[in-house]
């Protein structure tokens, strides 16, 4: 099974990672699909690519920390067992993930203590470890107070302490999964320096990037994923411009891969339907706040949202739904001000919304059908006029019609919702969402959906589009929004930076999504 | 309908199991288990005056338990029905002994502030939780604790009983003309009453705008906040409903069987009741057949005395093994051994959304798995 | 005055120890309901083999262990069988109720209670005068509580595996970055709160009078909780609390004596509880505006 044995013998020690035939399968994805990678001792090299490329899985298998279904990965001539690795750190080898690992309730000495592979056995004196870590920091350019508790660092002191920690020393190598994704822009370069600086010890450094101007400023390589594969080996970053890295970012530069054929169904007096006009915002964690973002689509429109994820668009789509309120600027939807309307207000006047999560925000696992599909809606059934008493029949009736019209297949009403496959959920919400909507806005309609339910999905949402509601999607998916937008903005930083019509150019598209600057 | 048959087996697995533990032991420390079952079984509807016992004790574990589910289903961990139901039957017994109107005025008036006086200790909790943050189970424990200690001052002190005597204080008894039933007695007004209530919940749960908030609240907070709902206000209004159930029940206590307010207050009807609305798995059907269970087992723990020589503490362990097997996921235990080893589950590290905690949301985080 | 500070130091040994057992579980993130139970079920042991053999050894000895079993079956319904915590911890303490007083019956013919032959040795015994009479009553244990609060504090603050409690409870992510098996350090805790409950029982049964009698924690096992929450989860200020709360009986058992009339008992009985909320309370506030703080400050960095 794990075979290619030819490549590993006896070779000289002149790679820090060297990937043939790298593959790992998630049973339903194929998350990363026989790459074959090598990377030069030294240097900074970064990894890029959209959403789910691939990138972290990749990472984590040349750390170890991921089963690879088959293939080989060598790291410094020594080869990484398959999954043998799940949790203790190697030497030689670290990553450091997107999420900090350290614990938030201990001081920072306590907390590297505990994640040390050699703790203490027995009690220790505080000023001992103190000490340890303390020393330990200082010798790899951290400035810290080793005393104080974790969760009194800014985000950017963490960070520079656990890449300290995972700092493997001279010859290493070492592992970073989207360091930037969590700080502010003008933090990047605190961290590129203790990155420059950890590269003269003769340490090299994988870093998984998203911003192209990032890659520029700090990598000597980049190499670039797509859908699992490598789709540009590493090159060395002085030899490629942004937009060539960016068209393998997307994918090849089709010209309107296919056209969205049908009428825009527009209002007599062209009215805008949704509209937002210098929005700013709080951001949601680990996301860019919005930033004086405006955007319009018009009544039969599909305004598509592409961005590298981060970028506002989870703050954007509550900020619209009305979960949370913008600090300034204005929102309309069909002409009616919105801007400090709640959720119930906005549903009120027909605005509806599919959320990012159709699991934990979309549905109630264990609720039944009829009641999801319903939601809050139920209220509406009443038995009397007059009376509060719902009628459950009429309940029922209104659901099963529902369910049955978004061609939701399931076995009895009664069912609950987790008992139904990804694509059968998310026909679900649309089946609650759609049918009284005069406005939509909808996050990530097919995450995760196989062939059948993605087409499901969109031909509900071009109907609805075609009856003349503005509809506005946000998807991290830029090819299903090339192919069923009228426009696409993009966001970048938590604004607007971009509106394309059709006809489409994917590397256009893509340089604004990756941007050489900054918000 | 197979659907529904498996859940109710899987309900009444946990409180089989507990049955069998318990008669295990009673074989072992050398009762008759067959004797022990006849003594249960006439206690609960055999015996004399057993089944008026079993309906005395099932009233009082209903009416509180509906509160209890109502709260438990939009996800508040309200556990001081003790402390509302203390404090209902204060209300409902100063107004019995120191106001001066006539009957049925007099009994209104009694239930009306019973309620209102459960309903707003309840709230107490519920305004520090849902608008504060401040932890309900914490809060809730804490307010019982001080209801208990007001119940000591009213029956040591304005409302005492000064023939009362032994260990429990107690305040005054109500005239018997004033009350709706004696003890070992039927009273149909508390019966019609406690049918009146379950009507009200099943309608309040199943068939009001408040009973589908509830219900999506807590089942999915987020997902109810997308579709609009007013979380904390709805949240609120669970407070107010168990706190006033619960109120209202030491309403009935008051004027029906008990008759007065006793310090220590014999069986702990709250935490019973707690047991009965998760037996009942939160719904109105199943809590008040879990509510005619325990009020059954509490009759035979006072009848178990005049047949059998098996101490009625013996069926205190029964209710105790329930309550500690009835959340255990027996049937996904075993499925789930089979499926995963792995120490360390892949999407652990990959993993989306680690939420930042510490030692405050410590104390607030609990598993509320087995509330929906 | 003598005889309050007296009682204080009495009324808050049995606190103190459950107080501090109970934060181990908590701070590995476990609501532990059942402290009261593991107390009773402790004390009822304690009197029953010191009553069967007079060996105190031995009733102490018993008394962990029948804790420690208890314990190791709660964490097996919550780790195993995915049951709530808060349920199984009141069912817990339900069945202790009924278990203490049935085996009291069945094994030993009583109803109500049980006396023991032998006590806890009160190293100081008998002494009238000033200073020494305060602490006269105090047993063994209580001498030795400040010690096990200083152990629990190194324990927890002090060594790998206390971290590593910390850790599971508070970020689970990161304690399984780190390697750790979380249900393993989740049954230790479980362990060391058995310990703080088992001897917090010891006490209050062969610590004073003797006795064991139904119902006697008397609701301290939830006081003690209370006593760890209101402690913010550390020993030391645990410790403390449990201090403050046997004050607040000790003024009870004051007034109960020499009769004070110008507050009810009840009311000053209250205190704690009402302290207790609030404290929870105003925790919760501060936890609210630190969160908004730290969202400001990271707003501040854009741009």
């Amino acid at each position: 099974m794990l075979g290619v044995e030819d490549a590993v013998g006896g070779l000289p020690r002149t790679a820090a990672v060297r990937c043939s035939g790298v593959t790992v399968d998630f049973g339903s994805v194929l998350a990363v699909d026989d790459v074959n990678l090598t990377l030069p001792v030294g240097g900074i090299h970064a990894l890029v690519g959209q959403n789910g490329a691939g990138k972290t899985t990749l990472a984590r298998a040349i750390a170890g920390l991921q089963q690879h279904t088959s293939g080989t990965v060598q790291v410094n001539g020594v080869e990484v067992p398959p999954g043998a690795n799940l949790v203790a750190r190697r030497s030689g080898v670290d990553m450091v993930h997107q999420h900090p690992s350290l614990i938030p309730e201990l001081t920072v000495a306590e907390a590297l203590e505990l994640g040390s592979p050699s703790p203490r056995r027995g009690p220790f004196l505080r000023g001992a470890i103190e000490r340890r870590w303390s020393e330990f920091l200082e010798s790899r350019g951290v400035d810290v107070d080793v005393r104080r508790r974790v969760k009194e660092l800014s985000v950017e002191l963490v960070q520079s302490v656990e890449i300290a920690r995972a700092n493997p020393g001279r010859g290493g190598l070492l592992l970073l999964d989207e360091p930037t994704a969590v700080l502010a822009p003008s933090r990047v370069e605190a961290l590129f320096e203790q990155l420059r600086a950890m590269v003269a010890t003769e340490v090299t450094i994988l870093i998984v990037l998203h911003k192209l101007s990032e890659v520029r400023n700090i990598a000597d390589t980049v190499t670039v994923l797509r859908e699992g594969r490598l789709v540009l080996s590493p090159t060395p970053a002085a030899a490629t411009t942004d937009a060539e890295v960016g068209a393998h970012i997307v994918g090849e530069d089709l010209a309107d891969p296919s056209p969205r054929s049908r009428l825009r169904v527009v209002g007599s007096d062209d009215e805008v339907a949704i509209a937002a006009s210098g929005i700013d915002a709080q951001a949601v964690a680990g996301e860019s706040p919005l930033n004086n973002l405006s955007l319009d689509v018009a009544r039969g429109e599909i305004v598509g949202v592409a961005g590298v994820e981060g970028n506002g668009q989870r703050t954007l789509v509550e900020t619209l739904v009305g979960l949370r309120l913008p600090m300034s600027g204005a929102i309309r939807f069909l002409g009616v001000d919105c801007t400090t309307k709640s959720v119930e207000g906005r549903r009120a006047i027909g605005v509806r919304s599919v959320p990012f999560d159709r699991n934990a925000e979309g549905t109630a696992a264990e609720l039944p059908l009829w009641q999801n599909v319903l939601g809050w809606e139920a209220q509406r059934f009443r038995r009397w006029d007059r009376l509060p008493f719902l009628s459950a029949a009429a309940m029922r009736r209104r659901a099963t019609e529902r369910l049955q019209r978004f061609h939701v297949a399931y076995a009895d009403i009664d069912q609950p919702v987790a008992s139904l496959s990804g694509g059968n959920t998310q026909r679900l919400i649309l089946a609650r969402e759609l049918p009284d909507a005069r406005a939509l806005v909808v996050a990530q309609p097919t995450r995760g959906l196989d062939i059948s339910g993605i087409t499901g999905v969109w031909q509900a949402l071009a109907e609805l589009a075609a009856s003349g509601v503005p509809i506005l999607v946000v998807s991290s998916d830029l090819d299903e929004l090339l192919e069923h937008s009228d426009r696409v903005d993009v966001i970048r930083g938590g604004t607007i930076v971009a509106s394309h019509p059709r006809p489409f150019y994917r590397s256009a598209i893509g340089y604004d999504m990756v941007g050489a600057v900054g918000p | 309908m197979n659907q529904h048959l498996a859940r109710l087996i899987t309900r009444l697995a946990p409180v089989v199991i507990a049955f069998a533990l318990a008669f295990v032991l009673f074989a072992a420390t050398g009762f008759s288990a067959g004797s022990v079952a006849s003594g249960i079984v006439e206690g609960v509807f055999t015996g004399r005056g057993a089944t008026t016992n079993t309906i005395r004790w099932s009233i009082p574990l209903i009416l509180i338990g509906l509160g209890i589910a109502v709260s438990l289903r939009a996800g508040e961990f309200n556990i001081g029905a003790q402390g509302q139901f203390l404090v209902g039957s204060l209300a409902a017994i100063w107004v019995a002994l120191k106001w001066d109107l006539p009957k049925p005025w007099l009994i209104f008036f009694a239930i009306v502030l019973a309620v209102v006086a459960g309903a707003l200790w309840s709230a107490i909790a519920g305004v520090l939780k849902v608008y504060l943050g401040a932890d309900e189970v914490i809060t809730t424990l804490m307010l019982n604790f001080v209801a208990i200690q007001l119940v000591q001052w009213v029956a040591t002190g304005p409302l005492r009983d000064p023939f009362s005597s032994g260990d429990a204080a107690s305040t005054e008894r109500l005239d018997p003309s004033m009350r709706v039933q004696g003890s070992g007695e039927y009273s149909l007004e508390l019966i019609l009453l406690t049918i009146a209530v379950i009507v009200a919940a099943w309608s309040l749960l199943e068939r009001s705008r408040l009973g589908i908030a509830v219900q999506l609240i807590g089942a999915n907070p987020k997902a109810a906040a997308w579709q609009g709902l007013s979380i904390r206000g709805t949240q609120l209004h669970t407070y107010l409903i168990a706190g006033g159930l619960a109120g209202l029940t030491g309403a009935t206590e008051v004027f029906g069987p008990a008759g007065r307010v006793v310090t220590g207050s014999t069986p702990a009807l709250g935490f019973t009741a707690l047991v009965v609305a998760t037996v009942g798995s939160l719904a109105v059907v199943g809590t008040v057949a879990a509510g005619l269970f325990f009020g059954g087992l509490q009759a035979a723990i006072l009848y178990l005395p005049i047949v059998s020589d098996l101490p009625p503490s013996g069926l205190r362990i029964i209710e105790g093994l329930v309550a500690l097997l009835i959340t255990a996921q027996l049937a996904t235990a075993l499925r789930r051994r089979r499926s995963t080893q792995s120490p360390l589950p892949d999407k652990a590290l990959n993993g989306n959304q680690p939420i930042e905690e510490g030692i405050q949301h410590v104390l607030s985080r609990r598993s509320r798995d087995e509330t929906g | 005055m003598e005889e309050f500070i007296a009682s204080t130091l009495r009324s808050s040994v049995p606190l103190a120890l459950a107080g501090v057992g109970a934060l181990f579980a908590v701070r590995a993130g476990i609501f532990h309901l059942g402290i009261e139970g593991l107390m009773l079920a402790s004390a009822f042991t304690a009197v029953g083999v010191a009553h069967s053999t007079e060996s105190i050894i031995l009733a102490v000895l018993a008394a962990l262990v029948v804790s420690a079993v208890l314990s190791t079956i709660y964490w097996f319904l919550l780790d195993h069988l995915h049951a709530d915590a808060i349920i199984v911890g009141l069912g817990l303490t339900t069945l202790s109720v009924g278990g203490t007083a049935f085996f009291l019956d069945v094994i030993f013919g009583q109803r109500g209670r049980l006396d023991s032959p032998v006590g806890l040795p009160r190293p100081i015994r008998g002494a009238d005068d000033g200073a020494a009479s305060l602490v006269s009553e105090l047993s063994i244990l209580g001498w030795l509580t400040p010690l096990l609060v200083l152990a629990s504090f190194m324990l927890l603050r002090r060594t790998a595996f206390g971290l590593r409690i910390t850790a599971v409870g508070t970020y689970s992510y990161g304690a399984r970055a780190a390697g750790i098996r979380e249900s393993r350090v989740r049954l230790a805790a479980m362990l060391c709160t058995s310990v703080g409950s088992a001897l917090a029982g010891v006490e209050l049964a062969l610590g004073g009078l003797s006795t064991f009698s139904e119902g006697i924690t008397g609701g301290r096992g939830f006081i003690a909780l209370a006593a760890a929450l209101f402690g913010q989860l550390h020993p030391l200020a645990t410790a403390a609390a449990a201090v403050f709360f046997g004050a607040a009986n000790a003024i009870g058992v004051v007034t109960q004596v020499n009769s004070i009339d110008f507050v009810p008992r009840p009311f000053i009985l209250m205190i704690p509880f009402i302290i207790t909320i609030a404290a929870v309370t105003v925790s919760a506030i501060v936890r609210t505006q630190a969160q908004q703080r730290r969202m400001e400050r990271l707003d501040a960095h854009e741009p």
